[in-house]
């Protein structure tokens, strides 16, 4: 082992490997999450973002590498807040909370009521006859109501339209417990840039980690064109589709 | 909220906040709102948040009280309101000579504008 920084961590990822069916998908990637923090992952599609965020909740395990858990006491180690496709959509918000209250020791029952009563979210429909936007924040309100240090969500905002995404935004940053952090797989980088304070970029198999704040000030552009430079997509531009060409070209 | 991606976000707010400041619209020694209440508004992390906090304390316009908030310096009103004037002046004052006007020229503007404004504010 490298000789460790004396920084606080929640999770540390060390050359982590993942294939599907022998088809590489991560390579020996590394990552670090700091408490306190929004970190974005961003990738095309089949990327492995997604596969990630497993990795860091221990839905996978790494085929090669090491996933370490700092917990702090008190908390658990995480709460990945399922995308209401994967919630049995049949289930009322009432069903869900008791769902939750049974699987999870760690979860406030008081908070998530709290929250869905303020969101104006009724208790007594299912699931699948809320609005896209409404049954997110059901998801996020269920998640964020465990007290874990690092909470994970799948592309918060896709399938909601434009207009509701500020909330969702600003539920996120309300609701977060101040020590814990984010991990969020997203597709919106534009919608949430401002929001990370850090970026993981899956390209070819691997990860890149950097704050916002040093693309910015370093290169003077926004997280969105940085990553669609370093993925080799350049700035999308009107009438060309321009993705394959510029995959697998390698750089010098 | 809208920011200019090429620039930290931090110092962006920072700078926002310090106008309100200098425009008065917080006194001295008043509390500034929370910094979860500044990440919700803004639409930005709490880090970025404190960060935007600790740039305005050193700038002298902020003091943090541990666990229990920031408030407008109750002393930075002569210097620092002072300086943030004087750049805003000398911005415009700039931008004017790029334009090709000289001294008493910006000068005359300036009066006139301070006139015209008057004039309004009387009739209304």
């Amino acid at each position: 082992m490298r000789e460790e920084t004396k920084e606080r961590l929640l999770l540390r990822m060390r050359q982590v490997s993942f294939s599907y069916d022998r088809k590489p998908l991560l390579r020996q990637i590394h990552l670090d999450v700091r408490p306190g923090r929004i970190l974005g992952v961003a990738g095309g599609n089949g990327a492995g973002k997604t596969t990630l965020l497993k990795l860091a909740a221990g839905l996978l395990l790494p085929q090669e590498g090491t996933v370490e858990r700092f917990v702090p006491e008190g908390l658990c180690p995480v709460s990945y807040c399922m995308p209401p496709g994967e919630l049995p959509g049949w289930m009322t918000g009432r069903d869900l909370l008791a769902y939750y209250r049974h699987f999870f020791q760690d979860f406030r029952r008081q908070q998530a009521e709290g929250l869905l009563d303020s969101l104006g979210i009724p208790r007594n429909r299912p699931l699948y006859r809320l609005s896209s936007g409404q049954a997110v924040l059901l998801s996020l309100s269920l998640g964020l109501s465990r007290q874990a240090c690092l909470y994970l969500a799948d592309e918060p905002l896709s399938h909601i339209e434009p207009a509701l995404r500020r909330d969702v935004r600003r539920f996120l940053l309300r609701y977060m417990p101040e020590e814990s952090s984010l991990l969020m797989a997203t597709h919106q980088l534009g919608e949430l840039e401002y929001m990370l304070d850090e970026l993981v970029i899956l390209h070819r198999h691997t990860a890149r980690q950097i704050e916002t704040e040093s693309i910015r000030s370093q290169y003077g552009v926004s997280a969105e064109d940085y990553f669609l430079a370093e993925t080799g997509r350049g700035k999308p531009e009107a009438g060309t589709s321009g993705e394959g060409q510029g995959e697998r070209r390698e750089e010098p | 909220m809208e920011f200019d991606a090429a620039s930290p976000v931090y110092i962006q707010i920072g700078e926002r906040i310090r106008e309100e400041i200098v425009r008065g619209l917080y006194r001295p020694g008043e509390k500034l709102r929370s910094v979860r209440e500044y990440a919700v508004f803004y639409e930005v992390s709490p880090l970025t948040m404190h960060r935007a906090m600790q740039y305005l304390e050193a700038e002298g316009l902020v003091v943090t009280r541990k666990g229990v908030g920031s408030f407008v310096n109750p002393r930075m009103e002569a210097s620092a309101a002072r300086r943030m004037r004087e750049s805003q002046a000398r911005q415009f004052v700039e931008k004017m000579r790029e334009m090709g006007l000289s001294g008493p020229e910006i000068l005359e503007l300036v009066q006139e504008c301070v006139r015209e404004e008057a004039e309004k504010g009387g009739k209304a």
